[in-house]
């Protein structure tokens, strides 16, 4: 199945619970989701297209909203479900009911990005030190190192 | 019989990637592990949107000490393909040349640490020093035995004399030989398959389900390897075949890598002969994007993902990287549980991660409210003599 076929058959397959399915180059597809639908989708990846394996989730900080693209290998192609949350609610559900690899990476975006990931069995620091209290989200863009003040502009050339 | 927790790791000053496992056993028994990584946890991700993509080449480099070129590959191809460059032929072939030599020198190395936890030094010899046939070759070729600074967007950075290319399909040649020699120990040797068989057994159904990745997933008997699946470089027109294992346990991830070594020779000594001629890279722009673009390679450990957005300035949005290790852990943390406290140090080595998590370990007796610190070397000795003391399997 080429990558086209591929994206024709998800679109009809998975119907009105993406916005769109869309390929930018061979062996890569991006489906366009909405948070309620998540679970939908990957549950329908895995019971259809035998999707098992999460290769990681990717968030983004696009100002006033958080997006995350969660990264499914099926065979030869390599897919990722995208899903837009408002900064002022970042909740999202978990998925690893469906995919149980995808325990650590959901970690990593909750302690990183500040996504909240309901249902999810374990949600102690992976990361950042156990110390880390209320220091922010450091792949936040507003997010500025509170150890450390910013360094004094350079006068002159090379130091 | 009372559980006893014992804290493994986290970390060696001197060795990479630290983890910390909390172990609780009963008796000899492993019966639950738990994990913390993130002790050298240095905000790449983070400080990759404040670099160049020049700077961010040299920045990838330097995510593993081993695998440095994985990185730097999955870093130059994200770009290439938000800039939509194809490098030229000779190009992509010189780079698939030095990722298969860095999986080379990758697996020797690994058998050889293998070999040293198991109590069979004279192995850990041999193999590092064949290891350095690799190494030089690398070194001729680059400049350096580690981080290389060979890759670039757009291509590789040296082109390549026929003096080298004689001198790799030498080098070749004898690994070659040299490679039938460990394959018959890693299917022969007694040491090898009285510590390794039936250790650290992982099904296929739990591999696919905590998503294992790399020689840890096909030495459980499932057929996944990227150069095969979504080929990149020059992966697409080479002759390989993908090599599975379907004993399940560490010796499984021995004879894996073993023979994926022999492999990646004949892939080197395949593309010395066919090696395209013509340019090793094309130029390309210093501003990139806006667009997006997800890479991913297979790794001396496995599954590496680089993902990049850009937004049409010299410096990346976002750069997110996953380095196979992390999607190990949690399949080590699920065959721990049932092993021997004997058996920690290959399980943990099976997936060829860093071992400077097993550096220090503390034993704590709970009930007695005795603790102990076993420095590595303990651990590794305890294991070794617990084998020899008496036939326990």
């Amino acid at each position: 199945m080429t990558t086209q076929e591929m994206v024709q058959k998800l679109t009809g397959s998975l119907g009105a619970m993406v916005d769109s399915v869309e390929s930018p180059k061979e062996r890569r597809v991006y489906i366009n989701t909405k948070r309620e639908n998540l679970l939908g989708v990957v549950k329908h990846l895995k019971e259809q297209y035998g999707a098992y394996h999460i290769s990681t989730i990717t968030s983004f900080d696009n100002g006033d909203e958080l997006e995350l693209l969660y990264h499914v290998f099926i065979d030869t192609t390599f897919m990722s479900i995208r899903v837009k949350l408002p900064k002022s609610d970042p909740t999202v559900n978990t998925i690893t009911p469906i995919l149980p690899g995808a325990v650590l990476y959901e970690r990593e975006i909750s302690e990183l990005m500040g996504v909240k990931v309901k249902g999810h069995p374990d949600m102690r620091l992976l990361l950042l030190p156990e110390n880390w209290g209320n220091k922010g989200f450091p792949l936040r863009k507003d997010w500025v190192d509170p150890r450390r003040p910013e360094p004094p502009a350079t006068e002159g050339g090379d130091a | 019989m009372a559980e006893v927790r014992i804290p493994i790791g986290p970390q060696h000053p001197a060795l990479k990637e630290p983890e910390r496992f909390m172990i609780t056993v009963e008796g000899e028994t492993v019966v639950d592990a738990d994990i913390k990584i993130g002790h050298i946890h240095r905000g790449i991700e983070k400080l990759a949107e404040t670099k160049t993509y020049v700077q961010n080449q040299y920045l990838t480099e330097r995510i593993c000490g081993i695998c440095s070129f994985t990185h730097t590959t999955n870093f130059c191809q994200v770009t290439e393909y938000v800039l939509g460059t194809d490098p030229p032929p000779r190009g992509l072939y010189l780079r698939t040349l030095v990722n298969e030599l860095e999986r080379i020198h990758s697996h020797l190395l690994w058998l050889g640490v293998a070999g040293h936890e198991m109590g069979f030094d004279t192995l850990f010899m041999y193999s590092w020093d064949d290891r350095e046939i690799v190494q030089d070759i690398l070194e001729h070729l680059t400049g350096n035995r580690v981080n290389y600074a060979y890759n670039c967007v757009g291509g590789v950075r040296r082109d390549i004399t026929d003096a080298q290319k004689q001198m790799i399909i030498r080098g070749m040649d004898a690994l070659l030989e040299r490679m039938d020699y460990y394959v018959k120990v890693a299917l022969n040797e007694k040491t090898i398959l009285k510590r390794t068989q039936g250790v650290g057994i992982l099904t296929t159904e739990d591999a696919k389900r905590l998503c294992a990745v790399g020689p840890r997933l096909r030495a459980s008997n499932v057929k996944v390897d990227v150069r095969k699946d979504d080929p990149y470089a020059a992966y697409g027109e080479l002759p390989f075949e993908v090599i599975t294992s379907d004993t399940l346990d560490v010796h499984a991830q021995v004879v894996v890598r073993a023979l994926e070594t022999v492999e990646s020779i004949k892939m080197c000594k395949y593309m010395m002969q066919n090696l395209p001629a013509g340019e090793i890279r094309v130029k390309v722009p210093k501003k990139v994007g806006p667009g997006e673009a997800t890479s991913h390679t297979e790794a001396p450990r496995g599954e590496d993902i680089h993902h990049l957005r850009a937004n049409g300035t010299d410096k990346p949005e976002r750069l997110k990287v996953r380095a196979p290790t992390l999607a190990n852990i949690l399949n080590v943390q699920h065959t721990l549980k049932g092993a021997n406290i004997a058996d920690i140090p290959l399980v943990v080595a099976g997936i060829d991660p860093c071992m400077g998590c097993m550096d220090r370990v503390l034993i704590i007796d709970k009930d007695r409210e005795t603790s102990k610190v076993w420095e590595k070397e303990e651990l590794r000795k305890y294991s070794i003599e617990w084998y020899e003391g008496e036939p326990h399997r």
